[in-house]
């Protein structure tokens, strides 16, 4: 269990005991739900019939966060990042969005594309918030397992799995870089020879990686690898994960109907 | 006694043209335990990576029970072989130790109800019971090593060859690993620069410098040879200094 990635992982809820293969299937059908709702909204977007939609999305969201259990002041922190791409979003399209637009100031400003990029926020804001429980409710590697369970391409698996793995003794490696340049006097600057230790480094590490998946595969051949990962893994489907699946996606579905309804 | 591992006049040259291995023939016995001692450079590794198949050699022929790389059946041969690599990194790749362990026994066909309990059996006797959902990165180096061996304990192989299996060890982990592979019938090739290791882990010394076997003897014989080692960039360990080969056997008796 990795203590950064796994962070919600031991926490025990409704969410966190469904099966893996049951909530990914079901949160991201959720989740293409909200992204692919009909833009007639674009067409002819208006507060009144536009706003209560994507907010459900948003208020379903934060519902199946807390079943999850999960700490949502340390998520909204968490997704701190992501803010600053939403707000240049609500900048940049009222500024470019076509149609009527009102002076404020000498700035023409459009409210709709205001709206339009308001709506948008909320029904990202919603998808990103519904991520946390569907990958972080299990460990990382048994939401991989699920994954392939759910016939996801094994290649794609394999590679996030050996990312996962990876990443971390690469980051460590590179930490390990610095610190022996930094002990050889080097400071980083924002000039040329920066940017060359930079490169250097990085190279170092490209070309060790390359060694290095030759000797995991090397590994892997010792150890009867012939091409297929076979895994323990063994989900077991209840009543309680297919009605779960069922009344999240029917809510799912209401939501989305509601702007045709 | 059948020979578990057989390599008749095996050369191997890199691409770049050196020669890592030349005419190198020996075998190793069903059950036999052999070190294998060198300087650095002197192609024990390159000798491992010809063993297990990883490359092939440009001349020569290895078998292992009977059985070469070329043969159809591969994986049978694999299967009696377990290698545990210098760099434990690259032996532990999976997400959770319980699935590195899982790996071989899975591939080779294990039924499934039996995985388990080889796992648990494999990390006990390396002494990691309960670490079976640690994140190998986050390991000691030296339960890394101990992993490593997991690994390949788990499908029981019936040769292992161990690449400085000794390396990062404390002196408790290793004399567990010591007393763990005493108490092992399979057969075993350790390569190692930890003279004691070898002294107290295998009855057979192959030395190897600039990719030829030098000399073959019994390990007490070979470690006391200060000659032949200090021809060789080596050195007799010091607890050995003075001492005859006859008397490093009864030391070796007394200590069971």
């Amino acid at each position: 269990m990795h203590p950064e990635i796994d962070r919600f992982a031991h926490l025990d809820s409704l969410v966190h005991r469904w099966d893996p293969r049951w909530k990914l299937a079901c949160l991201f059908l959720l989740m293409l739900s909200m992204g692919l709702e009909r833009p007639g909204s674009r067409d002819h977007p208006s507060w009144e019939a536009d706003l209560p939609p994507a907010l459900g999305c948003l208020g379903f969201s934060v519902a199946i966060v807390l079943l999850a259990r999960l700490p949502f002041a340390l998520i909204l922190t968490r997704l701190r990042g992501v803010a600053w791409f939403f707000a240049v979003v609500l900048i940049i399209f009222p500024l470019t969005y076509p149609g009527e637009k009102t002076l404020i100031g000498f700035v023409p400003v459009s409210s709709t594309g205001f709206l339009v990029a308001f709506l948008m926020v909320l029904r990202a804001f919603a998808i990103l918030l519904l991520a946390i429980p569907a990958f972080g409710t299990s460990r990382f590697d048994v939401t991989m397992k699920a994954l392939r369970r759910l016939r996801f391409p094994a290649p794609l698996v394999q590679i996030i799995l050996f990312t996962y793995r990876y990443f971390f003794v690469y980051s460590d490696q590179l930490r390990r870089m610095l610190i022996a340049a930094r002990a050889r006097g080097f400071h980083p600057r924002p000039d040329l020879h920066t940017l060359r230790v930079a490169g250097n480094g990085l190279g170092i590490l490209l070309v060790e990686s390359i060694e290095r998946t030759q000797r995991i595969h090397g590994a892997m051949k010792c150890r009867g690898f012939f091409g297929t990962f076979r895994t323990l893994e063994v989900f077991r489907t209840r009543a309680v994960d297919v009605a779960l699946f069922c009344g999240i996606l029917g809510i799912g579905v209401l939501l989305s109907l509601w702007r045709l309804l | 006694m059948n020979a578990a591992l057989s390599v008749s006049h095996v050369s191997y040259r890199y691409p770049d043209g050196r020669n890592a291995v030349t005419d190198v023939t020996f075998t190793v016995d069903e059950g036999e335990a052999v070190g294998l001692i060198g300087p650095n450079g002197a192609g024990k590794t390159t000798l491992f990576l010809l063993v297990t198949g990883l490359l092939s050699p440009e001349q020569g022929e290895i078998s292992v029970f009977g059985k070469s790389y070329t043969d159809e059946d591969d994986r049978e041969v694999r299967r009696r072989l377990g290698f545990v690599p210098h760099g434990t990194e690259d032996q532990l790749f999976s997400a959770t130790l319980f699935d590195d362990v899982a790996f071989g026994p899975l591939n080779f066909g294990v039924p499934r109800e039996a995985v388990r309990a080889r796992v648990t059996e494999a990390l006990r006797k390396v002494g990691l019971s309960g670490y079976e959902e640690r994140v190998p990165h986050h390991l000691s180096s030296g339960e890394r090593r101990r992993a490593a061996l997991a690994t390949v304990l788990s499908y029981e192989p019936d040769l292992l060859v161990l690449d400085e299996p000794s390396n990062d060890l404390d002196p408790r982990g290793r004399s567990e690993l010591v007393g763990l592979l005493r108490a092992t019938d399979q057969g075993r090739i350790v390569a190692s620069c930890d003279f004691e290791f070898i002294l107290r882990t295998c009855d057979r010394v192959l030395v190897l410098d600039a990719g030829r076997v030098i000399a073959d003897g019994a390990t007490a014989d070979i470690l006391c040879d200060r000659a032949l080692l200090e021809a060789h960039g080596l050195e007799v360990p010091l607890g050995l200094r003075g001492c005859s080969p006859a008397q490093v056997r009864e030391l070796l008796e007394a200590e069971g």
